[in-house]
């Protein structure tokens, strides 16, 4: 940098230039990007001054005069004596009270390890030895994330609980002891205990024993599931001309916590119907704060057509995720219209009820204009009546339908028009069904068992998938009505049923007119012996979940455990009631599962069947857990009412659940509103998606996702139901052989993409904006042991008093603190004196010969086989194989088609790194620019990253920070450090650059920003510390609309603010600036947020209109 | 009767709050200035309790004062000034250096380790300024004192405040020049 304007710019900042130096200053700030970057930059540094200026520490506690201290004296010296004397003090009592801690220890040591002789009082029990009988229910693997319940159920050999203490241990892999705890057994003999994503990364081996007399310990070798990540994709819009840029985002967090702490590389392209990429569309990036992404400029002669946008891990961290978008040449609508109908399908007869409204792009409601309706029905037309708009813009009309009909191709247009302005037309095909429907039932749970009170979710669609509007009832074979059914949002409901053995139930739909085929039921199970109910399938954020379990007398206990996103978040044992009838045919249990605070979202519920080895699943179905941890986003402009070519400005505020700020990664989006409505935008919020829609099958199919979560009773129900008809996955069990075979692998570790298999497999899945493979639910077969899979274990443990074995046990633990204790108090003797305290020389003295010599005593203590501590319960083990019941790990027959996890470590630091960078960026940012900002894209690179280039040019550059006129407090106010913008100035047009192209020859290099100076800064130092840690990011540009002060007749540009990666500080604020276009609209912004393992989005219409 | 006793026992306690708040808000900035004053921690320390109790004994006048944070950074600064002088202040060993500056652990060993050192050159910087050059420095960043409150607490003109102000910025970007 010119080291005469960094100098002059730091006067600036300081105050220093007289008011019409200020001022020029201001200018070129405005008007010279150099000069602003160097701003910024100046900044930043100002920043460093001030933070090596100041000293923060501990507040101090102020004394006031006369309340502390020797009175007369000066506080200097009071303060200096008060000093010493707390030294003096704290070395003191450090050095007693370790010195009672020893004498202590070494007195419990020795009572503890003398031998007992034998007494009249001396309880009869320790001679006779009798069993116990532990039951250990909980994931076959650790999640890294959640909270890994389990359960321990005891008895004695009757059955009857026993009430009693239960330890605890978890061992890591060199043998120490990483987390242990006590709890006691309920009155059920059950004890609950959770193993949280800390404990469970380094988890080797689990000890379970009841504290009561048990010697024989059950062992567990635990495992954890490496993490696995989900991703989102979002674009600017749904619909491009050719030549125009497409903007993206890519959001991969964590499965379960979604949290974006470990950063992944992600590369994207675009495919066009064909599935052949579009030339220059590729691009990879490592994520940052999990966020990539990227733009594309389209081809000036791209075909119209449907493409798609795909976001792939190189690494196969996540799956594949997809966005379709349109490219077609199109005119700028005038007005925003909708056209909606009321009911997915019509039959003969039926009344179409049609709702319109109109909008201005600005936002005006068309009021009071009248509209013309045509509609069509096999090319006749059909009776449409006269209507006008309301105040609101709005109307509803009818239509009716013939009571025959052919084809039954009909379709509505309504055409508005504006005075005498051209009119514009919105039509809508009326979906009628001729009497042709599929319907599936789903009984909840899986299975339709004779005899138990039952619940079927079924779901009407038209032979092109379409869903379906059905009324009718359900019969029996005699053709009485057993209930009336009615299809409610997007074709599925619900109904009640007990069936009995041996009977056809069938669906008599009365509407659509015209069904002739019969819609049998499936026949109910003799066979199966349980079902599940879930109430309304919808609970609240932080309630257990209610269940209704049925099962055919004589009644057998049952688990039944919840998961959420790959990890169990709860289980709960049902047992048979004792009291219960038993000639009754079925019995109930109402209960509640229990699940842990940040289990939210879609929650599954497998029942399993303890009895059998491995346990196996009889009833599963989705319910939906209320999301209360999450980001609240607010915008809110600096108007309510902006001009064309105004400038903007809007003020961000994100806050958690109980309204405190958080910091948060935003991703914003302003965009021209009549093009999403053009496209009939209904882009899934991240929310939506990652609560939502990775649990289910087919999202794509979903016409409005994000209806599926609102408050509203309808939505909830409409939730059930796309719940309950998400199928259940049968299981089966495959050996292990085949497991390996089939993914590569090791069962259970294949990896992902480790083998065709697997690869295949996880392409079946849903994924947003693209059809599924049917095939996926059905042969989904995979008896992989993760953290979505239970184990039941049960052992035999014999209940004695404490044996030698104990005793040395108790030997070595001990000796081993009071080696701990004598190391602590020589440290303590040592740093005392080194210290010159003026603590008591004798004391110390004899603190140290007490430490000294309890160090040799505790030495010769301690177990002489150094692996005995680790492996005293493989002795156990063998002393005790006969009475110990003990199994390995077991190769699990349940599956919800999840595949293995897979490694991917972070170094701690890593991510610390990344988030010093993104401060650093936030701060260079100085958020919205005037000008946009030239990027060259990245070279292409597909692939694991296995050695990434270092090339500072590869940088992408934030833009300029243009500041309006003013003083310097004004200045230095609103750039705070750089965590907010400037107001652009009014009266000075931005002077855009042209965005280059890929390899485009004229492409000017960038210079060098301080932030992109600062990056290289990092590499070079970790360079020299013989890191071999990559730095690669991108970032899209913060794109301004460069057509702003183009001449009105070329077609404007619809995106005019994108940032993929925007931070919201501490406070929770962040503030954007843009300047809107030279036209009148409504532009949506649109912001999505993480962090905090929280999600959020916030979106809000600025209108733009002539004054 | 004084001042100080005819005032209402509600004003007291309000004006002793807000001194303590004051000092509390700007005890990092305060320190900072003191321990740049004086050289070492250990004494910065002492002459910011010393401020407190001076701005305690005249807490009758912080109603009448427009500027809070100017008016303890005068006091600040005298004492920081008294106490490089006094015959006694004695001599003792500061922490080390790098404990002084209290960074935020939340970036990672390698970026806390790489700021560390700029802080220290920083600071290093600092210190190394004339004593009048620091003591105007000192008074703007930290203090956020005007130019004119500055000269009139330092009982100069204006003219060289700021010319020392500038001299000091000079100084500083060579340093800041240096790590680019």
């Amino acid at each position: 940098m010119n080291q005469e304007l960094q100098q002059q710019l730091m006067e600036f900042v300081y105050g220093l230039l007289d008011e019409g130096e200020a001022n020029a200053l201001c200018e070129r700030i405005t008007s010279e990007p150099d000069v602003a970057r160097a701003y910024s930059k100046v900044k930043l540094q100002c920043d460093r001054v001030g933070r090596a200026a100041r000293i923060d520490t501990a507040t101090v506690a102020w004394i006031r005069p006369g309340e502390g201290g020797l009175p007369g004296a000066g506080p200097q010296a009071a303060s200096t004596d008060r000093s010493a004397n707390s030294y003096r003090q704290i070395a003191n009592w450090c050095i007693g009270v370790a010195a009672s801690g020893l004498i202590g220890l070494v007195g419990s040591a020795y009572w503890m390890s003398s031998p007992r002789s034998l007494t009249e009082s001396t309880p009869v029990a320790i001679a006779t030895p009798t069993q116990l009988q532990l039951v250990l229910t909980g994931p076959s693997k650790l999640h890294s994330e959640a909270s890994n319940p389990f359960t321990v159920q005891v008895e004695n050999q009757a059955g009857t609980p026993v009430s009693t203490m239960v330890n605890y241990r978890v061992y890591d892999e060199a043998g120490v002891v990483s987390w242990h705890e006590s709890t006691a057994t309920d009155e059920s003999g059950n004890a609950r205990f959770s193993l949280d994503g800390e404990v469970a990364r380094t988890a080797s081996r689990l000890e379970i024993a009841p504290e009561t007399d048990s010697s024989a310990p059950v062992l567990r070798q635990l495992e954890a599931t490496p993490g696995r990540f989900v991703t989102h994709l979002q674009m600017d819009r749904p619909l491009y001309e050719p030549g125009e840029r497409v903007f993206y985002r890519s959001v991969t967090l964590s499965q379960y916590g979604l949290r974006a702490d470990q950063e992944v590389t992600t590369s994207f392209d675009v495919v066009d119907s064909n599935d052949k990429q579009i030339e220059g569309s590729a691009h990879a990036v490592e994520t940052e704060r999990g966020v990539g992404s990227g733009a594309f400029a389209l081809p000036d002669d791209l075909p119209d057509g449907e493409y798609t946008l795909i976001a792939r891990s190189p690494d196969n961290l996540f799956r594949e995720e997809w966005r379709d978008f349109h490219v077609r040449r199109y005119e700028a609508p005038k007005f925003n219209k909708k056209l909606e109908l009321a009911k997915d399908s019509y039959t003969f007869g039926d009344q179409v009820d049609v709702d319109f409204s109109a909008t201005r792009v600005a936002g005006e409601p068309l009021a009071e204009v009248p509209l013309k309706v045509q509609a069509t029905l096999d090319g006749v037309a059909l009776d449409a009546p006269e209507v006008k708009t309301d105040v609101d813009g709005k109307s509803r009309f009818a239509l009716k339908l013939p009571e025959s009909m052919e084809r039954g191709k009909a379709s509505v247009s309504v055409t508005v028009k504006d005075g005498e302005n051209l009119g514009e037309t919105i039509t809508k095909e009326i979906p009628i069904n001729l009497g042709r429907v599929n319907v599936d039932f789903y009984p909840e749970g899986g299975d339709f068992v004779a005899g138990l009170p039952s619940r079927v979710y079924f779901y009407g669609r038209d032979p092109l998938g379409q869903p379906t509007h059905i009324e009718g009832s359900i019969v029996d074979s005699e053709g009485s009505e057993i209930t009336e059914v009615t299809t409610g949002h997007e074709g599925r409901g619900r109904f009640s049923i007990t069936p009995t053995a041996n009977e056809q139930y069938r669906l008599e739909i009365k509407k659509p007119v015209g069904v002739t085929k019969e819609v049998p039921l499936p026949i109910a199970s003799i066979d199966r012996f349980a079902t599940i109910m879930t109430g309304d399938g919808v609970f609240d954020a932080t309630t257990p979940i209610d269940i209704t379990l049925n099962q055919r007398t004589p009644a057998k206990p049952l688990i039944v455990a919840a998961y959420c996103r790959g990890a169990m978040v709860g289980q709960q044992t049902v047992e048979p009631d004792a009291n219960a009838d038993a000639n009754a045919p079925f019995a109930t249990f109402r209960g509640e599962i229990p699940l842990s605070d940040d289990a939210q979202g879609v929650i599954r519920l497998t029942v399993f069947d303890p009895a059998p080895s491995p346990p196996e699943p009889i009833a599963e179905r989705l319910v939906y857990r209320r999301v209360n941890k999450k980001l609240d986003v607010q915008l809110t402009p600096d108007a309510e009412v902006f001009a064309p070519g105004q400038s903007a400005q809007l003020d961000l505020s994100i806050s958690d659940e109980n309204d405190v700020p958080v910091a948060a990664a935003l991703g914003i989006a302003i965009v021209d509103d009549s093009i999403l409505t053009l496209a009939d935008d209904k882009s899934v919020r991240m929310p939506t998606y990652f609560h939502l829609l990775t649990e289910i099958d087919s999202s794509e199919q979903l016409e409005d996702a994000n209806f599926y979560l609102k408050d509203e009773p309808e939505s909830a129900t409409a939730l059930d139901s796309l719940l309950g008809t998400q199928g259940w996955r049968r299981f089966r069990e495959v050996p292990g052989m085949q497991l390996a075979q089939r993914f590569g692998g090791e069962s259970g570790g294949g990896g992902f993409g480790g083998g065709g298999g697997a690869n295949d497999l996880f392409d079946q899945r849903t994924s947003l904006g693209r059809s599924h493979s049917a095939a996926w639910g059905v042969e989904a077969v995979v008896p992989v042991a993760t953290a979505n899979t239970i184990d039941v274990q049960k052992a035999s443990v014999p209940r004695s008093s404490r044996s030698e074995r104990r005793t040395s046990l108790d030997r070595g633990d001990f000796a081993s603190s009071i080696v701990v204790v004598s190391l602590i108090l020589l440290g303590l003797v040592g740093a005392a004196s080194l210290h010159q305290v003026q603590s008591n020389r004798s004391l110390r003295v004899l603190a140290g010969i007490v430490a000294v010599a309890s160090l040799f005593a505790g030495s010769l203590s301690l177990p002489t086989n150094p692996t005995q501590i680790a492996s005293k319960f493989e002795d156990s083990e063998t002393a005790f194989s006969g009475d110990v019941a003990l199994r390995d790990q077991p190769e699990s027959a349940i599956t919800d088609g999840d595949l293995p996890a897979f490694a991917g470590e972070q170094a701690a630091g890593e991510a610390e790194e990344y988030m010093y960078e993104a401060d650093m960026v936030d701060a260079l940012a100085g958020a919205a620019t005037a000008a946009p900002v030239a990027s060259e894209p990245s070279t292409q690179r597909l692939g694991t990253v296995a050695a990434k280039d270092r090339n500072a040019e590869e940088e992408k550059e934030l833009g300029p920070s243009p500041i309006s006129k003013g003083g310097e407090k004004k200045a230095d106010s609103r750039m705070a450090r750089g965590k907010t913008a400037p107001r652009p100035a009014a009266e000075t047009p931005p002077q855009p650059e042209a965005p280059t192209q890929p390899n485009a020859p004229e492409a000017d290099p960038e210079p060098r920003s301080a932030r992109s100076l600062m990056l290289t800064r990092e590499r070079e130092t970790m360079a020299g510390k013989n890191t071999n840690r990559e730095l690669r990011r991108e970032y899209a540009d913060w794109f301004f609309s460069t057509r702003s002060n183009l001449p009105q007749d070329e077609q404007p540009s619809s995106t005019i603010f994108w940032h993929p990666l925007f931070i919201a500080d501490d406070t929770g604020k962040a503030t954007v600036y843009f300047k809107l276009p030279e036209r009148a609209s409504s532009f949506r912004a649109i912001v999505e947020a993480h962090g905090s393992a929280r999600l959020g989005a916030g979106e809000l219409l600025i209108n733009s209109r002539e004054r | 009767m004084t001042e100080v006793a005819r005032q209402p026992k509600a004003q007291r306690d309000t004006d002793c709050g807000k001194l303590e708040n004051a000092f509390a808000q700007y005890q990092g900035e305060l320190l900072g200035t003191l321990y740049y004053l004086v050289g070492n921690i250990e004494d910065a320390r002492d002459a910011l309790q010393e401020t407190f109790v001076k701005c305690w004994r005249h807490k009758d006048q912080v109603a009448g004062v427009e500027n809070l944070k100017a008016w303890i950074f005068r006091i600040a600064l005298n004492t920081g000034r008294d106490l490089r002088q006094t015959a006694w202040r004695r001599k003792r060993t500061g922490l080390p250096e790098d404990e002084s500056i209290v960074e935020s652990t939340a970036a990672g060993p390698m970026a806390i380790a790489t700021r560390n050192e700029q802080l220290e050159r920083l600071s290093n910087a600092i210190r190394g300024l004339r004593g009048e050059e620091q003591e105007v420095f000192l008074l703007r960043q930290n203090g956020q004192l005007k130019y004119e409150e500055i000269a009139e607490a330092a009982g100069i003109p204006l003219g060289t405040v700021k010319t020392r102000m500038r001299l000091a910025l000079t100084k500083l970007r060579e340093v800041l020049a240096e790590e680019e």
